[in-house]
């Protein structure tokens, strides 16, 4: 099978996919105790907001509840959401008031924009540290490693976030231990936000100075910032470099508590795969044939060594935009994560919905990635 | 032979030194012929540099005096701003007054760019300091729901609205911890004599943020605008619903006032009730009454008509108005950007009608629902406010249990003294009781579900409980809960001070009746219940409670067994069935409170079933009114009694009984009615009064107290009085610079 037709038939395969967690997520959001139209009014549910033709009054709740087309048949609700769907109409959030499709479009970039630069980190890292363990296995740099990635792995990401936040991002007097080192005022790093509060001063709008219809990745978006709307920056963000600066700055924190559980997992894999790899054969001929240690390690030996690791690759999406809901949560951050779970606090079921099919497009996505690479790098593999 | 030589050596040393030393001048003597005299100082005028000994001749420059620093106005902003001056004279010219600007706005001088440049010019914040002096940060738990003010009923919406919409009046504090209602964009009003008819004289200098002229018919508007919209989201309508319609002569809706509203000129109007009300005025204070430009609204409303020209749907501007579009409103701010769950900016809105200057150009709303992130922005100095959890409040306040007036060890262990709370150095606290009330209703009509329905739907069929007897006929027509005596036994029966001190955590003020200190007419309550479990029992014993019922037999609905006289051991209960206590899992103050009364109406020969309900358990209990006893909330609309007395204890003959409870007393109705019509303040407080003493006798629920607070802010921010209903006024707010670490001016 040729590589075209094999990506093509992934993402036929990924409408029956979709069909079926739309199905499952309806499901789920209609069994899932909990009613919508009580959420919206909450204690005041009681109050007389109306009166029928018949003169019999109408209380908030039941209001909420002929809005919501709650008494409709389960079945006809399934029906309208489907073909909703199916015309790109994901419906209306309650709780955002806007498009689930435009809620979700902001929100997507947010996550995706962290867990890949979460990655980027985790990978080299990871990959590095499990090396230097493999080759000095058994010596100190490998126990001192391999408890770090064990601990890295074992910490709850938003307890590990806190401690970022506690001795990174405040000053001296509030346990921050960077001041004294870079000669910095309250922290190296911001402690929440995506960017800084005053970014949007003087002018109107939102990241207006942004270009439309850019990717939403503000560390792309500040590299096409054009002049003429720089010059209407503030000085202290008046350059495609400062702009980019700040949005890198609010996500060192965030990101390196979302990368460092990556890092040690792929730690532990990446020593596991090139010790296996370094009692090869092969890697005997090449030192046999004289070949320096460091050419056999990681020319001959990381090369087949890493190739496991590319699979993982795909979980490790999956896991990064798991793990951004409390990273989101923690450093303010309005992506997916903390879409879902406001939404979820809510019973906002349409955007739980959009959440959840879109999570599962990255995710299926994702891995046709991998399989593609996979099936690049390891010659064996075949497209079938 | 070298010890002679070396002997020779040294002799001949000693005498060489001892001539050189007597070859050298004699410096005790006078001048020699060989000194040269002269100046010796280099730094003199007339250094000689051949001098060998100074002659005290030296002379020196007069010093350069300091140069004068430059003076002049050295703000850039100003109008003569002089780039070369250091020191600021205080010449800086910020252009023409406000008044002056306007004045020739409203004349037609200038136009509306011209006038937003030159207010901006005079009015804008201009403090220096290194920490933002003309900006405030704030951290919020929760988002606005909408900046349309007439479909807003949320705390978080009201904040952001009551920035960008006016009122004809708001709620303000008067400095000693009481809210009332103060003039906006009315200047007064007068009422008929038959209370109906209500007639508002308006401003004249006020205009919307995009330069129109703010006028009777936007008023008229806005409120129709309320009532045809009908508020479908949030259903906040109901707050003017009940007092007028804008329907014309054939019971259309009418946009612009229907035969209820009449405009005399662009500053004069008025509206006829349906009923009289004295809470009317509160009424149009809440934010469902704000005023919006009508021109506007009308010009971005999106209006459907079906093929025969029926309108099939009609936002009236809401899409426009959800997120507080420039142009709207007429308060201070405008909503500068809004992301969603996110971040939200307050730029000023120059043509702001009040006068004074802006201290504060910005304020942003972060959304941070993290409280640990809160804490540590907020105790970093990021952000000014910061939404702060009550256990970290020790992180900044303390009580001054010796009175010493610092801050001593163990001060903070506990904050238990609110209302003497202290404020560690850097922070201001302040003692704050609030309007919102926590209160356990008791449900006069209670309910069992039908076999088989389903205790997580709210739509299942119910059927009520008939197990006593209330007229003495012989047959059961009632449930014992519409035995006033028995609502009074539970009454006291709860420990009312275990819980505001200790399940609280101190963090509930007394209250004694549907009325909250602080509040119109609040001294009207006084003590009643207190716990007294002997008491309730005597009650119960006394109303004919008796112990007959074989507990083990009970149920909720059921018909229980009795036990025969002469078999009873005296641990009967008294009730023919099981009280259902309904607490929500997740809220441990209900749950600890309802595991009290239960503990003490066990005590007494009451059953009770009270384990915590999920949510959506306890709302069906709700829905279906299959509870007994229900611990809930209430927080404010108005600023009326009647929005706390009717609703709990109002029947549904006058618009109350928002619990559903089916509780209806006459005499209690009667002074309702009294209060809420009567236009005279001494016929309003008697009636409240006798309200109060007839509910005592017939209580419908436990009230059991306000909460209470502490309020903390960094020591820069200035802040106007507190007031326990509406929301912050950031114009009416103040962050002093700082210079060089220190404070600039102060707050008083």
């Amino acid at each position: 099978m040729k590589l075209h037709e094999f990506v093509v038939r992934r993402l036929l395969l990924l409408v029956p996919v979709m069909v079926g967690v739309a199905v499952f997520t309806f499901a789920i959001a209609h069994i899932i105790p909990g009613d919508p139209a009580a959420i919206q009014c909450g204690d005041k549910c009681g109050l007389i907001v109306d009166y029928t033709d018949d003169g019999d009054p109408i209380t908030a709740y039941e209001a909420n509840r002929i809005r919501l087309k709650m008494d409709d048949p389960v079945l006809e609700q399934f029906w309208r959401y489907i073909t909703d769907l199916a015309e790109g109409d994901w419906g209306d959030s309650l709780l955002y008031h806007r498009p689930v499709v435009d809620v979700v479009k902001d929100a997507a970039p947010i996550t995706l924009e962290m867990s890949f630069l979460a990655l980027f980190i985790a990978y080299p890292l990871g990959i590095f540290l499990g090396i230097i363990s493999a080759v000095r296995q058994d010596r100190m740099f490998d126990h001192v490693s391999r408890f770090f990635a064990i601990a890295f792995v074992s910490l709850p990401i938003f307890w590990f976030a806190m401690m970022l936040q506690l001795y990174l991002a405040t000053g001296t007097e509030h346990g921050g231990i960077c001041d004294p080192i870079f000669g910095t005022e309250g922290g190296c790093f911001p402690i929440y936000g995506r960017h800084d509060p005053s970014f949007t001063y003087p002018e109107d709008g939102y990241m207006w100075f942004y270009p439309e219809g850019g990717t939403g990745f503000h560390l792309i978006d500040s590299w096409f910032v054009t002049d003429e709307k720089l010059a209407t920056l503030p000085a202290e963000w008046g350059s495609n470099w400062l702009l980019f600066k700040d949005t890198l700055m609010h996500l060192a924190l965030p990101c390196t508590a979302l990368g460092i559980a990556s890092a040690g997992s792929l730690l532990r894999y990446m020593r596991a795969s090139l010790l296996e790899v370094l009692h090869e054969d092969y890697v005997r001929t090449a030192r046999a044939k004289g070949l320096s240690e460091f050419r056999v390690v990681v020319v001959h030996a990381c090369r087949n060594a890493l190739v496991p690791i590319v699979t993982i690759l795909g979980f490790s999406i999956g896991g990064a935009i798991g793990g951004a809901v409390l990273t989101e949560t923690v450093f303010a951050f309005n992506g997916m994560g903390r879409v879902a779970v406001t939404s979820l606090q809510y019973l906002d079921f349409t955007v739980i919905m959009g959440v959840t099919l879109i999570t599962s497009v990255i995710f299926l996505l994702s891995n046709l990635i991998v399989d593609i690479t996979y099936a690049i790098i390891d010659p064996r593999v075949r497209l079938e | 032979m070298d010890s002679k030589l070396r002997a020779l050596l040294m002799c001949t040393l000693m005498i060489a030194s001892a001539l050189a030393g007597c070859l050298g001048g004699d410096d005790d003597g006078g001048d020699t012929p060989e000194d040269v005299l002269g100046c010796t100082y280099a730094d003199a005028t007339n250094y000689n540099p051949d001098a060998t000994k100074d002659d005290g001749s030296c002379t020196y420059d007069e010093p350069e005096p300091e140069p004068e620093p430059v003076m002049g106005c050295t703000d850039s902003a100003a109008n003569n701003h002089d780039a070369a001056a250091e020191v600021d004279d205080g010449s800086c010219d910020y252009g023409r007054s406000q008044a002056e600007i306007m004045a020739d706005y409203a004349a037609g001088t200038i136009g509306f760019e011209q006038a937003l440049y030159e207010l901006e010019v005079s009015r804008k914040c201009r403090e220096q300091g290194s920490n933002n002096p003309c900006e405030i940060v704030e951290m919020s738990i929760g988002d606005a729901s909408t900046i349309d003010p007439h479909d807003a009923y949320d705390s978080a919406s009201g904040d952001v609205i009551e920035q960008v919409y006016d009122t004809l009046y708001r709620y303000a504090g008067d400095g000693s911890g009481n809210a009332i209602i103060e003039p906006r964009l009315a200047t007064g009003y007068s009422v008929s004599e038959d209370g109906l008819t209500y007639t508002f004289d308006l401003r004249d200098d006020v205009y919307f943020s995009n330069g129109d002229k703010m006028d009777a018919s936007d008023v008229v508007y806005s409120w129709c605008r309320v009532l045809g919209y009908g508020s479908p989201d949030s259903h906040v309508g109901w707050i003017l619903e009940q007092s007028f319609d804008c329907n014309d002569a054939d019971g259309n809706h009418d946009d612009n006032g229907g035969e209820s509203f009449t405009v005399y000129s662009d500053t004069s109007f008025s509206v006829t009730l349906f009923a009289p009300s004295s809470a009317f005025i509160s009424t149009i204070a809440y934010t469902v009454g704000a005023v919006i430009n009508a021109d506007l609204c009308e010009a971005n409303r999106v209006v459907e008509l079906d093929a025969d020209g029926n309108v099939t749907s009609d936002d009236y501007c809401h899409e426009w108005m959800d997120e507080g579009p420039a142009g709207a409103g007429t308060n201070a701010y405008i909503v500068q950007s809004w992301v969603r769950e996110d971040r939200l900016v307050l730029t000023p809105n120059w043509m702001y009608w009040e006068d004074g200057d802006y201290n504060i150009n910005r304020h942003t709303v972060s959304i941070v629902t993290e409280a640990s992130t809160r804490l540590l922005a907020f105790t970093d100095g990021e952000v000014d406010f910061g939404s702060i959890n009550i256990e970290d409040l020790v992180n900044f306040c303390y009580i001054d249990e010796n009175g010493n007036g610092e801050f001593d060890a163990g001060e903070d262990d506990a904050l238990d003294d609110k209302p003497n709370v202290a404020s560690k150095d850097g922070y201001l606290c302040s003692y704050r009781e609030t309007f919102t009330t926590t209160l356990s209703a008791f449900n006069l009509n209670p309910k069992v579900l039908d076999a088989g329905e389903d205790n997580t739907n709210p739509g299942s069929n119910s059927s009520l409980v008939i197990n006593h007897d209330c007229d003495g006929d012989g047959t059961n027509d009632c449930n014992v809960m519409e035995t006033a005596a028995l609502r009074e036994a539970i009454s006291y029966a709860f420990n009312y001070e275990q819980h505001r001190r200790e399940t609280y955590d101190n963090s509930l003020a007394p209250q004694y009746g549907p009325i909250p200190t602080g509040f119109l007419f609040a001294e009207t309550q006084y003590e009643v219940f207190t716990y007294n479990i002997a008491l309730a029992e005597q009650i119960l014993e006394d109303a004919g409670f008796i112990r007959q019922y074989d507990c083990a037999s009970l149920t909720h609905g059921d018909a229980p067994t009795v036990v025969a006289e002469a078999d009873r051991d005296g641990d009967e209960c008294r009730l023919p069935n099981v009280l259902r206590v309904m607490a929500n899992e997740g809220n441990d103050y209900r749950i600890a409170m309802a595991q009290q009364l239960e503990e003490a109406l066990g005590t007494i020969g009451v059953a009770t079933s009270g384990d915590a309900k999920p949510w959506p358990e306890y709302l069906t209990m709700y829905y279906t009114r299959t509870w007994d006893i229900r611990f809930s909330g209430w927080a404010p609309d108005y600023l009326d009694p009647d929005n706390y007395w009717s609703p709990f204890a109002g029947s549904h003959d006058i618009g109350g009984d928002a619990y559903g409870t089916g509780y209806h007393n006459d005499d209690v109705d009667a002074a309702l009615l009294i209060g809420r019509q009567s236009q005279d303040n001494d016929e309003r407080e008697q009636a409240y009064i006798d309200a109060f003493a007839a509910w005592t006798q017939d209580p419908n629920m436990i009230i059991i107290g306000q909460y209470n607070g502490i309020g903390v802010k960094h020591d820069d921010i200035c802040s106007p009085d507190w007031v326990a209903i509406g929301s912050a006024h950031w114009f009416d707010y103040d962050k002093l610079p700082e210079v060089n670490g220190e404070l600039v001016g102060s707050c008083e």
